[in-house]
């Protein structure tokens, strides 16, 4: 197989926005790709935050393999990137628009057509994605059919700012657009079913996330719990702008491949680095393990021929990973996949509805926390700081203790509104979770962080996690699980 | 530089968190340099400074001490009514962050609405560590249908609705000043489409009134009256258009960037057109 690949890739556009049918957003051109390929609904990032995610993509590994457990922490100087094993192949790897794999020159290994002035990392999707699809747009119309197989990141910022506006009312609220007759309280997308949550979190999305002291967006997380009802809903109104001011720009660009002559050898990537709570369990932004946060959507097409069976299905029973999209575009170029790879090519799946599909997909987040999912179940479990200096190196099973837990039935509770943790009729399925999670860590290569800031961020977030805990001896009882402590009340399954 | 708290209205107010904490200093020094020059200066077109309303990605705390560091870019807007009765408008922008200049040359009918009239040109450069050089693309509308062109190959982006009318962005303050804007919001069932860029088509446009606000100007001891408008819809976020009294655009605030007039025509093209 060697195809020329178009890579589109979002930023923090979750998968359940353009899953589901929604009058209050208009997407033409990701629906048409979605028409013109195949849809994955159960894709999943390696990790919600931007750097994290992306380093997984262009290097294969989890972050916790790769020195990038969270946004700000370096590739190790020793990962070979896609670029590099693309090139090394004779295939030309190009980019335009965001990179942020932190610590790696994206001018190492691909050519750049389009980077911005500053290396683009959060917002300004606003003009940095123009630029992106002029340069993406005048490489395929100038390309010619005849030379090397192309892979072509068009990696755009939106929908992204949605992070910076709301970071505009950390010391104000918003303003009520409604009241105001700006906006016709008709427009706005209702609040979601999931509006509320089952306060039995884990201790690191308490921590990390939750109240006005979160380590991640602390001063915002303080400000939108005052929020009143049309001010979520007007912040959903503005996420949906940016969805379709990004898939304005993806339609320019594929009208472009169309008018090329090259969408016959063209195979079409979409995807998102990470998702965006928006507005799901009280929350905004990513950093967290429910659904909205860590499902990415996923589509592989063409607007040409193809050669994978009937265009416009989905597929909602084979879980992706963001593992996989090395594997995967690699095996699209015609390119060896390297050894060693946690992730798995998925183009078998385009084509063989009975492609062996994976039992679980794997995600981290945050350092501290990880998550399991099968097609029922999510599984979210945390590790305790240990205080020393073992917390350098990222946490498993075999160096820190398991904190707290949830446990989600995402066909009775897709909103994941009930923790089943501490459902004793759970035991047996919370137990067969922990026995996959060593499974799993026992093939990750955790590697120490070398980078001094890294290891201070770790170092900081931990003893946040000690504190926590010290303060609040109760939950013991709820690490134990030998009773259910908590059970009932708040909410029982059947009135979520 | 003075630190002072500045009163902003909200739809421009990027001063505090995660913006530039200077930035309420910067846009009043600038609407204080533009309220001095509506009286004083005679400009054949009107010229804005681009402030980033968030330092997040644009640059350190440290270099938007200075107005020099804050400002990330530059607009022009000339716009003279030709022998041929069109309104001709002229606009070069250029943002030193994505390093994109980009030039826009387009006609539009004297009519109200500032419709686009015949072609118009795209002249984008493009100076940054990348290869991409710019982009040169002509525009068209075949009846509904809106294009462009660029290396000799023809790119459909976007299509009109029956009935909707089709204005470019930079004409958008024109289009206010004209009355146009009175009449859509009364309730007068015209459908507004905003090229963007002029090559972004975004349907649906809706136009609302945010009334008046009177901004201080500590600066020179004074404080100007502007009357605002949030035009937003698919595909565009709320984007904030503040004019002053006589219908000069003073302000332009979108979610990244805020442009600001620094200095103005004393002879307003619209005014002399009787509209």
């Amino acid at each position: 197989m060697s195809h020329n690949v178009l890579f589109i890739s979002v930023d923090q556009l979750t998968a359940a926005t353009i899953a589901n049918r929604n009058d209050c957003l208009s997407i033409p051109n990701i629906n048409s790709l979605a028409a013109n390929g195949i849809c994955f609904d159960r894709a999943y990032c390696s990790d919600p935050a931007c750097a994290p995610a992306r380093s997984t993509w262009m290097t294969g590994l989890f972050p916790s393999e790769i020195g990038t457990v969270f946004n700000g922490a370096p590739v190790f100087d020793d990962v070979v990137d896609l670029g590099s094993v693309l090139r090394g192949a004779g295939c030309r790897p190009v980019h335009a628009g965001k990179w942020h794999v932190e610590g790696r020159d994206v001018h190492d290994s691909f050519d750049v057509l389009f980077y911005g002035q500053r290396q683009i990392e959060a917002g300004a999707g606003e003009f940095y994605d123009v630029s992106t699809t002029h340069a993406a747009m005048a490489f395929l119309l100038n390309q010619a059919a005849e030379s090397a197989p192309f892979f072509l990141h068009a990696s755009y910022v939106n929908p992204h700012d949605i992070c910076e506006f709301q970071h505009s009312f950390e010391d104000k609220p918003p303003p009520e657009l409604t009241a105001l007759g700006l906006l016709d309280e008709s427009w706005l997308p209702k609040l979601p079913d999931n509006f509320n949550f089952d306060p039995r979190e884990i201790v690191s999305q308490r921590v990390m996330r939750r109240g006005g002291d979160a380590l991640i967006h602390g001063p915002i997380e303080a400000r939108l719990q005052h929020w009143n009802t049309m001010q979520w809903r007007a912040m959903t109104w503005h996420y949906h702008r940016f969805i379709e001011r990004v898939d304005t720009e993806i339609g320019l660009l594929l009208d472009a491949l169309a008018q090329s002559g090259l969408a016959d050898d063209t195979v079409i990537v979409f995807s998102s680095d990470h998702g965006e709570s928006n507005g799901h369990h009280r929350m905004f932004q990513k950093f967290t393990l429910y659904e909205e946060s860590i499902r990415v959507p996923l589509i592989i097409a063409s607007l040409g021929s193809w050669s994978f069976g009937e265009k416009g299905r989905r597929n909602d029973t084979y879980l992706v990973s963001g593992a996989d999209m090395m594997p995967t575009l690699c095996t699209l170029l015609g390119v060896a996949v390297p050894a060693g790879l946690p992730g798995r090519s998925i183009v078998p799946a385009l084509s063989q509805t009975d492609a062996a599909e994976p039992e679980t997909v794997y995600v981290e987040c945050n350092y501290w926390s990880r998550a399991l999912v099968d097609l029922r179940w999510k599984y979210v479990y945390e590790y305790m700081p240990n205080g020393d200096g073992s917390d350098a190196t990222p946490p498993r099973n075999a160096t820190h203790a398991r904190g707290l837990e949830e446990l989600y039935d995402l066909i009775a509770d897709p909103g994941e509104t009930v923790n089943l943790a501490y459902d004793r009729g759970h035991t047996a399925v919370i137990e067969r979770f922990r026995v996959r999670a060593d499974q799993v860590e026992a093939d990750r290569r955790s590697r120490p962080l070398t980078d001094p800031r890294a290891v201070e961020t770790a170092r900081r977030w931990g003893d946040a996690l000690l504190a926590y805990w010290q303060k609040h001896p109760e939950l013991d009882a709820m690490r134990s699980r030998n009773e259910a402590p908590l059970l009932n009340r708040y909410h029982s399954p059947s009135t979520p | 530089m003075m630190n002072q708290p500045i009163s902003l209205h909200w739809s421009y107010a990027y001063d505090c968190g995660a913006q530039a904490p200077l930035f309420g200093q910067h846009i009043e020094r600038f609407l204080a340099q533009a309220h001095v020059s509506l009286r004083q200066k005679s400009d054949p077109g009107q010229s804005y400074s681009i402030l980033p309303n968030f330092w997040s990605g644009y640059k350190s705390a440290a270099e938007i001490e200075t107005d020099e560091g804050i400002v990330i870019g530059k607009l022009v807007l000339r716009r003279l009514q030709g022998a041929d009765g069109c309104w001709h408008y002229d606009i070069h922008r250029s943002n030193s962050t994505s390093g994109e200049a980009a030039a826009y040359h387009f006609r539009t009918r004297d009519d109200p609405w500032r419709s686009t009239e015949g072609s118009w040109t795209i002249r984008s450069e493009q100076s940054d560590s990348g290869s991409f050089v710019g982009l040169e693309a002509t525009g068209t509308t075949d009846r509904d249908c809106i294009s462009i062109t660029t290396s000799g190959k023809t790119v459909e982006i976007g299509r009109l609705e029956p009935g909707e009318k089709i204005v470019p962005f930079w004409a958008v303050s024109d289009w206010i000043s004209s009355g146009a804007a009175e009449a859509l919001i009364s309730g007068e069932p015209a459908k507004v489409a905003v090229l963007e860029n002029m090559s972004r088509l975004r349907n649906g446009i809706s136009f609302r009134p945010l009334g008046l606000w009177r901004q201080e100007l500590p600066s020179i001891g004074s404080e100007i009256t502007m009357r605002g408008f949030m035009l937003s819809g698919q595909g565009l976020p709320p984007v904030y258009w503040w004019f002053a009294e006589d219908g000069r655009l003073l302000v332009v605030s979108s979610t990244f960037q805020t442009y600001v007039l620094e200095t103005a025509s004393s002879t307003n093209p619209i005014a002399k057109a009787g509209l």
